[in-house]
């Protein structure tokens, strides 16, 4: 199991293309994947999750992946929140 | 009378002005009660629950096929996740299995734990997002309870709703309604997106349900400034009657223009047409006057039946040409993906470069026969006016193919009875850059060509404008393009046959202008392109349009011939 620290940098938050673009980047990998904000906890490969995370600009959120491929499930995925998901 | 004017503003959705009696629709959220099924129906609720899920991808997945604008297509593929959301498929399964809920209550029960949360937290994104997957939840439901919304709806109301679906949205234009209010509704959602495109004004974001108690008050709504006024105060009608009066004086500058030959300033014929898809866009073509189609798409039909049905298919290519005219009517052979094909479960790693158009085709012999059947039937009650267009040729064998394919349905026909038309001609559709880099040889087998841009442009430049990464690499005006453009045009030009262009570029008034430049006098393009095209063709010369060619050919880049063009544009229209 890996588990990463990492905050939402992209200017609209986690919601709409961006929540569908993680969530089609997790599907791809064997390995579970969960997002952590506060205390709450959502299957990362569940748009209607990550959608009611509601992860604002700024939020910190908890990154876990665990399974055969989770190294290159948390690389991928933090690759994805660190260029702001393509979007500003 | 007596009833004091209130005024109700919202979001500009789609313009317009608009006036009539308001209609309020019946409340529109599906509500389902709590109901068990006995413990040996599980089941089969979990095969009802599966079947209601499968249709509706399906009716997501036939709507992007439709669609060709790329936001329309995030949206609809973004619903498809909710669909098969792995989260709700379990929770689905397990109010079925463990609490023994019906299929019908379980979707409704799990899907609205998340529409809850999202509106709880008050944000408009949200409120957005759960719109859409109310849309969804209902979609399913009615999957299973096949049952159907909006009543009749009277012609010229001004319609007030919460929200409409895709297909309410159809029923409302076929109605005739004259403006669309809705309390909720993103500038994103289906129904604003088809609002928009059958011209329908449109405001989004209005609270009218506290305010609004009964159908038939008069309305008046300004969909160009987001503002309706119920039971207008006579100086408020005398503003709108002056508002109105402006834009009819604009409409019949348009109308002038459309009721003019088609002659460039310096006295040169052409020719414009439509693309078509549904029967329902033919009034917008007398309405424009476009001369005939130039592209008939023939997707909608086969993926709305999932399998070729020859008759359906012959009604509408006959209905089709019983409402043109005399015009010619092009019809381009179905232009489908293998994935979409009944029966096959495909997943290609690049599909643009994959089994689609005259390769599926050609595979599958079985539909170009039944297609050309429905075909040349149509041509024979029709003499002179048909002409085939084939898709995604990349190899002239593929055509020769298709000929062969098209003499033997016809000797078919023939021997059946029917009077086959002597000659239909066959053309080719230049998407590929091979064909236009081998357009002497193209044009010997081919009775015509028509430049298909939007895939010309993204194979040349080797980029899809749908991915946002790479998409503003996707450049209409990139000099590349225009040459294999002109090579055709050269080509087409030295063997005597026709050349038309029925891609994006025919609708934009100053590229329109550069396929003048380069000879072309056949442009085909949505109806509601035309006037604006034709402004600008009728008001300047040919040899205006062949500066404006010849800067975009000589561009060391996409982003100077742009510039250019936007230059010759912005001085064109003053």
């Amino acid at each position: 199991m890996i588990k990463r620290k990492i905050s939402v940098r992209n200017e609209s938050g986690l919601h709409a293309r961006p929540a569908a673009e993680l969530v089609k980047l997790a599907s791809r990998f064997e390995s579970d994947f969960i997002l952590q904000l506060q205390g709450y906890k959502v299957n990362g490969k569940s748009i209607l999750g990550v959608m009611t995370l509601a992860a604002e600009c700024g939020a910190e959120l908890e990154l876990i992946t665990e399974g055969p491929d989770e190294e290159d499930a948390m690389d991928a995925i933090t690759e994805l929140f660190d260029n702001k998901f393509n979007t500003d | 009378m007596g009833n004091k004017m209130f005024k109700l503003t919202g979001r500009p959705a789609s313009p317009g002005i608009a006036r009539g009696e308001a209609w309020i629709t019946r409340e529109n959220r599906i509500h389902v009660r709590q109901s068990r099924v006995e413990e040996d129906k599980i089941p089969q609720e979990l095969e009802a629950f599966q079947s209601a899920r499968a249709h509706a991808e399906k009716q997501l997945l036939k709507l992007i096929e439709l669609q060709s604008d790329e936001t329309v297509h995030e949206i609809l593929e973004a619903q498809i996740q909710i669909i098969n959301d792995p989260e709700i498929q379990s929770k689905i399964e397990s109010y079925i299995r463990d609490e023994q809920f019906s299929a019908e209550y379980s979707i409704f029960k799990a899907y609205n734990e998340y529409i809850e949360l999202l509106d709880q937290s008050g944000q408009s994104w949200a409120i957005d997002r759960s719109i859409d997957i109310t849309s969804v939840r209902d979609s399913m439901i009615r999957g299973i309870s096949g049952e159907q919304r909006v009543s009749r709806a009277p012609k010229g109301a001004v319609i007030f709703t919460e929200e409409l679906s895709p297909a309410d949205l159809l029923e409302l234009h076929q109605a005739g309604v004259s403006a669309i209010i809705m309390q909720r509704g993103g500038i994103t959602s289906h129904a604003v997106i088809l609002a928009q495109s059958f011209g329908i004004p449109c405001i989004i974001g209005v609270t009218w349900r506290e305010h609004l108690k009964e159908s038939r008050a008069p309305v008046i709504a300004d969909a160009d400034a987001g503002e309706l006024f119920v039971y207008p105060t006579e100086s408020i009608q005398r503003t709108f009657q002056q508002k109105l009066r402006e834009k009819e004086l604009h409409k019949e500058e348009d109308n002038r223009l459309i009721q003019a030959p088609n002659k460039t300033g310096c006295g040169t014929s052409f020719i414009l047409r439509a693309n078509v898809e549904f029967l329902e866009e033919l009034p917008r073509v007398g309405q424009f006057r476009a001369e005939g189609i130039g592209l008939l798409r023939t997707e909608a039909l086969f993926l709305q039946d999932g399998y070729f049905d020859t008759e359906k298919h012959l009604e509408f290519y006959n209905e089709i040409l019983e409402k043109t005219g005399d015009q010619p009517v092009t019809i381009r052979l179905l232009d489908i993906g293998g994935d979409k094909l009944p029966g096959y479960d495909i997943r290609e790693a690049n599909p643009f470069l994959g089994w689609r158009g005259i390769r599926v085709l050609l595979d599958e012999r079985r539909l170009l026969e039944q297609q050309l059947r429905s075909i040349l039937r149509a041509a024979a009650a029709h003499p002179g006016r048909v002409r085939i267009l084939v898709p995604m040729v990349s190899d002239l064998t593929e055509f020769e193919e298709f000929q062969k394919e098209y003499d033997r349905v016809a000797s078919l026909l023939e021997a059946e009875g029917v009077t086959v038309d002597e000659r239909i001609p066959a053309g080719l559709m230049v998407e590929v850059p091979a064909i236009a880099l081998k357009a002497h040889e193209a044009a010997q087998v081919a009775d015509f060509f028509s430049i298909g841009s939007n895939d010309l442009t993204q194979y040349t430049l080797a980029a899809d404008r749908g991915n946002e990464r790479v998409a503003s690499l996707y450049q209409t005006s990139h000099p590349a393009v225009w040459r294999l453009i002109k090579m055709a045009c050269e080509a087409a030009d030295q063997a005597g046959i026709p050349i038309h262009v029925c891609g994006e570029i025919a609708g934009k008034p100053p590229l329109a202008a550069a396929l003048l430049g380069m000879g072309i006098r056949e442009l085909s393009m949505n109806p509601a392109s035309i006037p604006g095209v034709k402004k600008v063709l009728c008001r300047h010369k040919i040899s205006d349009f062949k500066e404006l060619l010849a800067s975009i050919l000589d561009s060391t880049d996409g982003a100077m011939a742009e510039e250019a063009v936007g230059q010759w544009f912005t001085n064109a229209a003053e």
